[in-house]
């Protein structure tokens, strides 16, 4: 009895590595989001038998950064992950370069996926990013300050933009007088603007943000008023 | 009227409202600092902000300087924490500890230096029972 009342239930795990291989994890039955980081870009690593959904049942959101390109596809390639990914309300990667080989991988669950990139990446992509997808702006203040905001903000003002779905910025960004031009190509295209704390140590600070948290409240709130 | 005289439940979402809920090295510092010094100012503060300081812990500058915290010390603060971040380097049973003394852990960060320390503790952690 003793046993059962002291008993954990773990919600949110926070994982950076940076070993060679992947150590062996259990089953987490409660876990509502895991956060898995990798910083050994040279290994090759195979996610198939830890990313399904008999090990992660609870899951509502999966991050996993600083994943090389080449590991991110082959995890998007294994049937069990793409399978739990596709279960899940919110995937979020970086590290993405040849963003249309990861639309490709991903068409089943763009609409729940957050890609996170630099501006000038963003800027970069052009045409590319027109899918209805979200996008997470990270190093906002060099960005402002080098001036490529206004760049992404031309690009997102014509019409073929109009399939991305919201745009997520540092809220410390959020009084920046040289953003209005890029928070406003976003309003008149009708991409929903969110502002939230961004992680400043990648391999401590959340990833998930609080900010999706209490928007995740809200939206289930809103379902469940519905429903009534 | 003083603020020693309005409702407890008003002081506690007051002094919940001054510091994040959640942790993030850019405001950890301040949040700790700021609850510490709510402690001091009367028992009803103290009553309040004494279990939100040891909700979120930050582990790591024992394991930086490889002081594991140790079993006393983490058995102490076991009721309380929520939410911890800890680092794993080649020796030392920080994961050991704090999965073995955190009853209450929701939340938990690894900041993996070491090449092959076992994560076999976390199942402790993992939902299932065992």
């Amino acid at each position: 009895m003793l046993n059962l009342l002291s008993f954990a239930e773990l919600r949110n795990l926070h994982y950076f590595c940076r070993r060679a291989s992947l150590p062996d994890f259990q089953a987490f039955t409660s876990l509502r989001s895991f956060t898995l980081g990798w910083s050994n870009q040279s290994t090759e690593l195979d996610l198939g038998n830890l990313l399904r959904r008999s090990n992660f049942p609870s899951l509502q959101a999966l991050a996993i950064t600083h994943l090389s390109e080449l590991n991110l596809l082959r995890t998007l390639q294994e049937p069990s992950s793409l399978d739990l990914i596709e279960h899940l309300d919110a995937f979020f990667i970086n590290n993405v370069h040849q963003l249309d080989v990861i639309f490709d991988a991903l068409k089943n669950v763009l609409s729940s996926t957050l890609i996170t990139a630099q501006v000038h990446q963003a800027v970069s992509w052009g045409s590319t990013l027109s899918q209805p997808v979200h996008l997470r702006l990270r190093n906002m203040h060099n960005a402002i300050a080098s001036g490529i905001c206004q760049e992404l903000a031309k690009m997102l003002a014509t019409p073929s933009y109009s399939s991305l779905r919201s745009l997520y910025l540092d809220a410390s960004c959020m009084e920046a007088v040289t953003l209005q031009s890029l928070t406003g190509a976003c309003a008149n295209r009708k991409v929903e603007l969110v502002y939230e704390e961004v992680p400043s140590n990648w391999t401590i600070d959340p990833v998930i943000s609080p900010e999706f948290w209490r928007r995740q409240r809200v939206r289930r709130r809103l379902e469940e008023n519905k429903a009534k | 009227m003083s603020f020693s005289s309005l409702p407890t439940e008003l002081v506690r979402q007051i002094i919940n409202s001054t510091v994040p809920s959640t942790f993030h090295s850019t405001t950890y510092k301040d949040r700790q600092s700021t609850l510490r010094s709510l402690c001091l100012v009367s028992r009803q503060f103290f009553s309040i902000a004494q279990p939100l300081l040891r909700r979120i812990v930050d582990f790591r500058w024992k394991t930086e300087t490889s002081l594991s915290p140790g079993v006393s010390e983490v058995a102490q603060w076991n009721t309380r924490v929520r939410q911890a971040v800890i680092q794993l380097f080649e020796q030392g049973g920080t994961l050991e500890l704090m999965t073995s003394s955190s009853s209450k852990l929701q939340e938990l960060t690894v900041d993996d230096h070491s090449n092959d320390q076992d994560l076999g503790p976390l199942s402790r952690l993992s939902g299932i029972l065992k």
